[in-house]
């Protein structure tokens, strides 16, 4: 007995031993574990907790020249409701009435809707302003989950909406100037990174960094939001007036190419925004910038530009117009097939006649040959502006140089026909002609602000010379003779302004030839020799088919009127002076 | 025996801080905090109680727990894909914690009377495997591998100390490797469980998850560890982070400082564990003495090797440390008559003195 239990007690070292051993592989684990791969295992670690969000920057606003808000960020709070604290009725009760309360829902609908849902965290409603997010922040309601958002509010309504366009949900620009300008209006987003759970949530004391988002700038427009306005109405009573299917109104500054306002039909309307609707993509651009037409008769002031500019004709200069010019055998009309007989270059103008259009572009042809289509270059046709907007088409011109070409083309452009601009590049192109010369780069924003004050105005920029100064008063002068001459009434004349302008009805082209509709336009300037403001008018497919200088004239000159006493210009007009 | 006394206090008090990094809900802290109390209670009793008036229950006590494992493949609770226990209300009981001990009290008291018969087969390793394998069938049908291999290796430890022949042990140790290969490969999540463990890396996000996740948090800890309740793996990345992860969210708020001493503190009360039973007066108590020692040696090392990927996961609380109320009554239920074992059942007089002082030193250091 004693000798077994000798041996028993001998016998229980072991499994001591075994077990002692395996508890050393253990240490050496952890001594590996922990002190030698820790650096390794740390990474990792680090690695898989962190988590990242992005801090959205306080997105710039958008003011008009004078510093009126037009498009600008307000802080909201996005609504949460975690579905499984609320699916305990008796936790959730409370917490629905009091939430349904604050957003206008009716609690049991506002229950149901988040039981019914799949997430975990339902969205019930974006955007709810700040004061009553914080008020349910403070009511720490059960299940409640509210996430700081900002909300872009347009406080002057549709004013200018279509130069404004809008942001996604993303907080970034899809349209318009908020497309335009994104990287300056963004900022920089900020990031705050933070320790998490799997299953994505913050841990309590973890480590959290955030970097701040740098503040996106304030965009201040060239647009004036009153002219903006007059030219909005003034667009939608003319189109009202004349059953016109779309068009535009721009009103540029001519000496710097600064867009006062750009009206256009279609366009964007904050109020009825519904991209379910397809048709109302087409409102992404702008149809001032994207769209080309036909510019008709208003050509004309380019063609006489021109040819002066070169000394091939002068205002004097007379031709005979037998109402039909053959050009390689292909007879080519006036307009209203009228025969005018002799007439000054200044009379073709008057009325608008194609044939002295032709004339003139003949003339400068025999002195210099290839000069149209170089003039048609400096004045900037055929390609884009580089105006600050996106989206801008560059026209269609046919140059000698294109297979196509013939020497028809170049008679038919000289009125107008056979070529395509933007109303924009029209814009600039006549601004041209009328403003000294200089062919300068239209563009819709005027300084750039950041959050500190700091102000950044942009320069006009002058692309190039097309014509020289003398050839542009001259020009002015024609032009004002064409709203203004002894024993004429012209719609598109000013009655406190002196002013010029020129109107164009040209037929929409469509493949081989031209459809019945038409687009009446008139692009005119005030005051005469100094002018501030160059206004195109055009009018889509009016349906009473009244020339340019009929439906659009008189937009233009009570425009004019408008514009310039609200810009406190000294009235110069020859009827207003000889007015008591 | 002041000495394990000591180091269960040791124990208890590192629970608690252990359990109190959970947190929030202090729902698992209260109730660890009066299992322990209750253990405690159990442990005292057990304690003062002569451990030679087990001997009459073994039989009884053996027959009941029998009764409750079959009770539990009846009416128990199912949790986790697997029924291990049977509710009072409240009150949760799981038969297989208490198993354990019972299996000890009885293996003891049959070994104990056997004498020198055990070294033949037909008294010997036969019924031997008869008793130890129908109990362990019932185990495995819950299913709760872990238990069964825990109880697997104090039951063989045992027969080894009571004097079984080394033909007969290796027998076992060809057998019970078998068996637990077969085992392994039948239940899917137990294949998984080792595939996990060769191949972490391959499935990072499903099987190997759970290893994975706990060797970052414990590498991360380093050798001062994030400080105590600073725990990124308990925040759902380690899963069972209050039982079987325990180890890992200890080796990644105190690193290796505090990894290493659990394992030595461990390895010391093994050390006593074994003395005892060494010096134990009869082959009841050692018996007694050995499988309450291999118990809680192994289940600690299985535990850790778990976590440590040393082994592959086996599922097992970390005894004292571990929430879970069954569990750490039956621990300490076990140390009392661990202790009853070295007090009424040694002969030479108090040879642990100066040990004792050293284990004083340990405890004021954690504290």
């Amino acid at each position: 007995m004693p000798k077994q239990r000798a041996q028993g007690s001998r016998r229980v070292w072991v499994p001591a031993a075994f077990l002692g051993l395996f508890a050393m592989v253990l240490v050496a684990r952890l001594v590996q574990l922990q002190v030698l791969d820790h650096a390794r295992y740390a990474e990792a670690a680090q690695q898989e907790l962190l988590g990242k969000d992005v801090v959205y920057a306080r997105r710039g606003s958008i003011l008009d020249r004078n510093g009126n808000v037009l498009a600008t960020s307000v802080n909201t709070w996005d609504v949460y409701v975690n579905s499984r604290t609320w699916k305990d009725a008796g936790r959730s009760q409370k917490a629905a009435n009091v939430l349904g309360a604050a957003i206008k829902l009716d609690p049991g609908v506002l229950r149901a809707s988040v039981l019914a849902s799949d997430a975990v965290d339902v969205l019930i409603r974006r955007d709810v302003d700040f004061e009553t997010g914080n008020a349910l922040i403070k009511q720490d309601l059960e299940g409640v989950i509210l996430l700081p958002n900002t909300n872009r509010v347009n406080p002057e309504g549709d004013v200018a909406a279509s130069v404004l366009g809008f942001i996604g949900l993303d907080n970034t620009g899809l349209a318009g100037i908020e497309a335009a300008y994104n990287d300056m209006l963004q900022g920089e987003p900020g990031k705050a990174i933070y320790e998490r759970d799997t299953t994505g949530d913050p841990i309590p004391f973890g480590q959290h960094t955030v970097q701040p988002p740098k503040p996106g700038k304030d965009v201040v427009l060239t647009i004036d939001r009153f002219i903006q306005e007059m030219a909005e109405q003034r667009l939608a009573t003319a189109m009202k007036e004349h059953r016109a299917k779309g068009g535009a109104i721009i009103v540029m500054a001519p000496a710097t190419g600064e867009i006062l306002a750009l009206a256009t039909s279609p366009g964007l309307k904050f109020s009825n925004l519904n991209f379910d609707d397809p048709s109302q993509l087409e409102l992404l651009k702008n149809v001032a910038v994207s769209n080309v037409y036909e510019p008709g008769s208003v050509m004309k002031i380019l063609t006489a530009a021109a040819a002066i500019d070169a000394g091939a004709v002068t205002p004097d200069t007379s031709y005979v117009d037998n109402g039909i010019a053959y050009i390689y055998g292909i007879p080519i009309k006036n307009w209203d097939d009228s025969v005018y007989g002799p007439q000054t270059m200044t009379e073709v103008l008057q009325n608008s006649i194609n044939t002295g259009a032709i004339f003139m572009m003949q003339q400068l042809e025999a002195i210099r040959p290839g000069g149209f289509q170089k003039y048609l270059d400096a004045f900037g046709i055929g390609r884009p502006t580089g105006i600050d907007f996106q989206g801008e088409a560059e026209g269609i011109v046919r140059r000698p140089t294109d297979s196509d070409w013939s020497p028809v083309d170049l008679a038919t452009q000289a009125f107008g026909q056979s070529i395509s601009v933007t109303p924009i590049q029209l814009m600039a192109a006549v601004g041209a002609a009328i403003n000294g010369g200089n062919l300068v780069k239209p563009h819709l924003v005027r300084a750039l602000v950041d959050q500190q004050g700091n102000r950044t105005e942009v320069k006009p920029e002058i692309v190039g010379r097309a014509i020289s100064g003398q050839t542009s008063a001259t020009v002015r002068q024609m032009l004002h003779q064409v709203v203004e001459s002894p024993g004429r009434f012209h719609p598109g004349n000013p009655r406190e302004y002196s002013a010029g302008g020129k109107s164009g009805t040209a037929n929409v082209p469509v493949p081989n030839g031209y459809d019945q509709t038409q687009i009446a336009s008139f692009i005119g300037f005030a005051p005469l020799d100094n002018p501030q403001i160059l206004v195109l008018v055009k009018l889509d497919n009016n349906d009473d088919f009244l020339t340019g200088t009929v439906a659009a004239g008189p937009v233009f000159s009570k425009l004019a009127d408008d514009i310039l006493r609200y810009m406190n210009i000294r009235p110069d007009g020859s009827k207003y002076v000889s007015r008591p | 025996m002041l000495t394990i006394t000591g180091l269960v206090t040791v124990y208890s008090a590192s629970f608690v801080i252990g359990l109190a990094r959970f947190g929030d809900p202090n729902y698992f802290v209260i109730r660890q905090a009066i299992w322990a109390a209750i253990g405690t209670l159990l442990l005292i009793a057990a304690m003062r109680t002569d451990y030679h008036r087990l001997k009459p229950l073994a039989l009884p006590v053996m027959v009941l727990t029998i009764g409750a494992l079959v009770a539990v493949l009846v009416i128990g609770v199912e949790g986790g894909g697997a029924r291990r226990w049977i509710g009072f209300g409240e009150l949760t009981v799981q038969p297989a914690e208490f198993a354990k001990l019972t299996v000890i009290i009885y293996l003891a008291a049959w070994l104990a009377s056997k004498g020198d018969e055990l070294r033949t087969i037909e008294h010997g390793l036969v019924p031997f495997v008869f008793i130890i394998g129908s109990l362990g069938a019932l185990i495995m049908l819950q299913p709760n591998l872990g238990t069964t291999l825990i109880i697997l290796l104090i039951t063989v430890t045992m027969f080894w100390v009571a004097g079984a022949s080394f033909g007969q042990m290796l027998a076992l140790a060809v057998s019970g490797f078998v068996a637990m290969a077969l085992l392994a490969t039948v239940a899917g999540y137990r294949a998984d469980r080792i595939t996990a463990f060769f191949s972490a890396e391959s499935d990072p996000l499903g099987n190997g998850f759970q290893t994975l996740q706990s060797l970052i948090a414990i590498g991360n800890g380093g050798i001062h560890g994030l400080g105590l309740g600073a725990s990124r793996g308990k925040f759902f990345y380690i899963p069972e982070s209050h039982t079987d992860g325990v180890f890992a969210i200890i080796g990644e708020e105190l690193g290796i400082l505090a990894t290493v001493p659990i394992i030595l503190l461990y390895m010391l009360l093994m050390f006593r564990g074994f003395q005892v039973a060494r010096r134990a007066q009869d082959d009841f108590g050692r018996l007694i003495a050995t499988g309450v020692t291999t118990w809680i040696t192994v289940q600690a090392l299985l535990n850790i090797g778990g976590i440590t990927r040393v082994i592959p996961l086996t599922g097992v609380p970390l005894p004292f440390l571990s929430f879970g109320s069954n569990a750490l009554a039956a621990v300490m239920l076990a140390m009392g008559i661990l202790i009853s074992v070295s007090r009424y059942g040694t002969n030479s007089a108090l040879p642990a003195r100066p040990a004792a002082g050293k284990d004083r030193h340990i405890v004021r250091r954690r504290q």
